[in-house]
């Protein structure tokens, strides 16, 4: 006889939710606290258990990381079209579709699901609409483990994003239980109650393992430009959502020695959609990569689905860029036109920044974009598109800055006007600060704060009062 | 009966109704139950838009009504984008005729 599975209760798995997380992540998170409003965040990420040299060998040994790092001529030339004399840095893309299930993501489902294996589960859950689901169901195929992937796929009328149906579609291809639910937050506590009912392995996007993955990708970009061109790259970019891929990357260039090397962070700008809201879900045309992700998790990254996240974007990055959905459908094109490449397209979000601040950049210099994916139904940029105008957004040529997100999508007119916005980091590190405008700040947390934001306690200070007048008036 | 015991199957089910949800999220998506779509096999013969268990490929069995017998994907490239072929356009031109332009 089969015993029907009981449905959930969200005040129940709140009262209980310490207890879950801390049986299926195998850590407890209690102990990276410290006093006042910080934790140890090294401690950590050391917490893992893997070497540097264990991390390479098992990906190594699941068809993942040491992809190619190509020079993109073409877009390079293209990119030279527009800049002055003596301009238009070198574009470099690590071509990341060729990991194991077509994305970085694999690089972080590696460990995850290593782990698990490693401690006994018999299977792992991750709640993720992206190419991260299909990574973790290829590498559970790998160990033999179960997986359960749950995914936010349709609006309440039954319609769904065509990419997400695509990695559902991967998802079930590598043998994973897709459970696939209408928009919200709630998501959270269903993943909750899966937890606690299979006893399976929380294959979170945020634990140490998934960031330490990616640091061989950090790594390797260091690594391979210096063989190639006989020095490190000035400038990575990574598009940006949950705030993992800037991170781990940011921390192997560093392990790398790439010390003086920028990271920029690159988002798709969805401002003004609401990302819980019904309505507005099948409004966009990319979901990740976005800032309805990037903005919210750079400012207060414990709000994953573990209580401490080893994603913290603003320890790293350098500059934040934000870019149209037109402008990221025009790089996408560009690829598979001048370089004979189909990936993405959430995942050139990083190439079309790239493809403006080479521009800027003298010739001699490198910019490495440090990600691609694959394409196919339902996630080529044609589908987006097709998808696009069906919900009613125009499609038309001009400023890509004047995009509204929701109603339409402006292609550039010409590669010279694919232009972009910046976020200054200022506005981010303040929102971030918000929280704290009434906490009395001790010694500790301020030290805790200027790792977080990579300033020193007399800007924190700074960044407070001017919030704090901002609330006066 | 048109469906068999052990038929693969996609069933939904409300996972929360509407007011059970969380009261911070916008009053469009509040004022929707949080709905769920699992696969599986049958339990017991069924029929389309009635209720059956089934169990599911990491062996959770779950109640839900029967939408789509043996459920398979059919998502696109889309329907042709005349814009996109115009951005193609404007790529090639720019980059391989840029003395016509």
């Amino acid at each position: 006889m089969f015993k029907i599975e009981s449905d959930f209760d969200i005040e129940k798995l709140e009262k209980r939710k310490s207890e879950i997380i801390k049986r299926s992540t195998g850590l407890n998170y209690s102990e990276f606290e410290t006093d006042g409003i910080g934790f140890n965040y090294e401690k950590m990420m050391g917490s893992t258990g893997y070497t540097f040299e264990d991390v390479m060998n098992i990906q190594k040994e699941n068809m993942i990381g040491t992809t190619p790092l190509t020079e993109l001529k073409n877009l390079t030339e293209y990119a030279r079209k527009f800049s002055g004399d003596g301009y238009g840095a070198k574009i470099l893309l690590k071509d990341e579709a060729a990991n194991l299930s077509g994305s970085f993501k694999a690089r972080r489902a590696a460990m995850s699901v290593h782990k698990a294996k490693q401690l006994g589960y018999k299977g792992v859950i991750a709640a993720t609409s992206g190419n991260y689901g299909a990574a973790v169901a290829a590498m559970a195929a790998k160990y033999g483990l179960q997986c359960i992937i749950i995914q936010e796929c349709f609006d309440s009328k039954g319609k769904a994003q065509p990419e997400i149906l695509e990695k559902a579609r991967a998802c079930e291809a590598y043998g994973a239980e897709v459970i696939q639910l209408s928009v919200g937050p709630e998501l959270f506590y269903t993943f909750l109650h899966l937890l606690d009912v299979t006893k399976f392995f929380n294959a979170s996007l945020y634990s140490p393992y998934g960031i330490l993955g990616i640091e061989t990708l950090g790594y390797e970009i260091a690594k391979e430009t210096k063989n190639e061109y006989g020095k490190f790259p000035e400038l990575v970019i990574a598009t940006n959502a949950g705030g993992g891929n800037l991170t781990g990357t940011a921390r192997g260039l560093e392990r790398a020695g790439a010390h003086n090397t920028e990271v920029y962070a690159a988002s798709v700008n969805l401002r003004g959609l609401h990302m819980a809201n019904d309505t507005h879900f099948n409004k966009k045309s990319f979901t990740t990569g976005h800032t309805g992700f990037g903005i919210p998790f750079a400012i207060n990254p414990d709000r994953s689905d573990v209580p401490r996240s080893a994603a913290r974007v603003l320890r790293y990055v350098d500059k934040y860029y934000v870019v149209n959905q037109g402008s990221v459908f025009f790089i996408t094109e560009t690829l598979a036109a001048l370089e004979g490449m189909e990936r993405g397209p959430a995942g050139n979000t990083s190439l079309a920044v790239a493809f403006r601040m080479a521009q800027k950049m003298r010739r001699d210099e490198i910019i490495v974009v440090q990600e691609s994916e694959y394409s196919g139904a339902g996630k080529h940029h044609n589908a987006q598109l097709a998808f696009a105008k069906e919900n009613g957004i125009e499609l038309k040529f001009g400023d890509p800055l004047d995009e509204v997100p929701g109603s339409n999508i402006i292609f550039p007119k010409s590669g010279a006007d694919l232009l972009l916005r910046e976020i200054p980091l200022r506005h981010i590190q303040k929102t971030y600060l918000k929280r704290y405008l009434d906490t009395e700040l001790k010694i500790n947390d301020y030290i805790f704060l200027e790792q977080e934001l990579r300033i020193d306690q007399d800007e924190i200070e700074i960044l407070l009062k001017e919030v704090r007048d901002e609330r006066k008036k | 009966m048109t469906c068999k015991k052990g038929t693969y199957v996609k069933i939904t089910k409300d996972f929360l109704k509407r007011e059970h949800r969380l009261n911070t999220i916008p009053e469009v998506t509040s004022n929707t139950p949080l709905t769920g779509w699992v696969t599986g096999k049958l339990l017991k013969d069924s029929d389309l838009n009635k209720k059956a268990p089934i169990e599911t490929i990491t062996g959770r069995f779950v109640n839900g009504t029967v939408i789509e017998i043996e459920p398979s994907h059919s998502h696109t490239f889309g329907a042709y984008v005349p814009e996109l072929a115009m951005v193609r356009e404007t790529i090639l031109r720019e980059m391989w005729r840029e003395d016509d332009v």
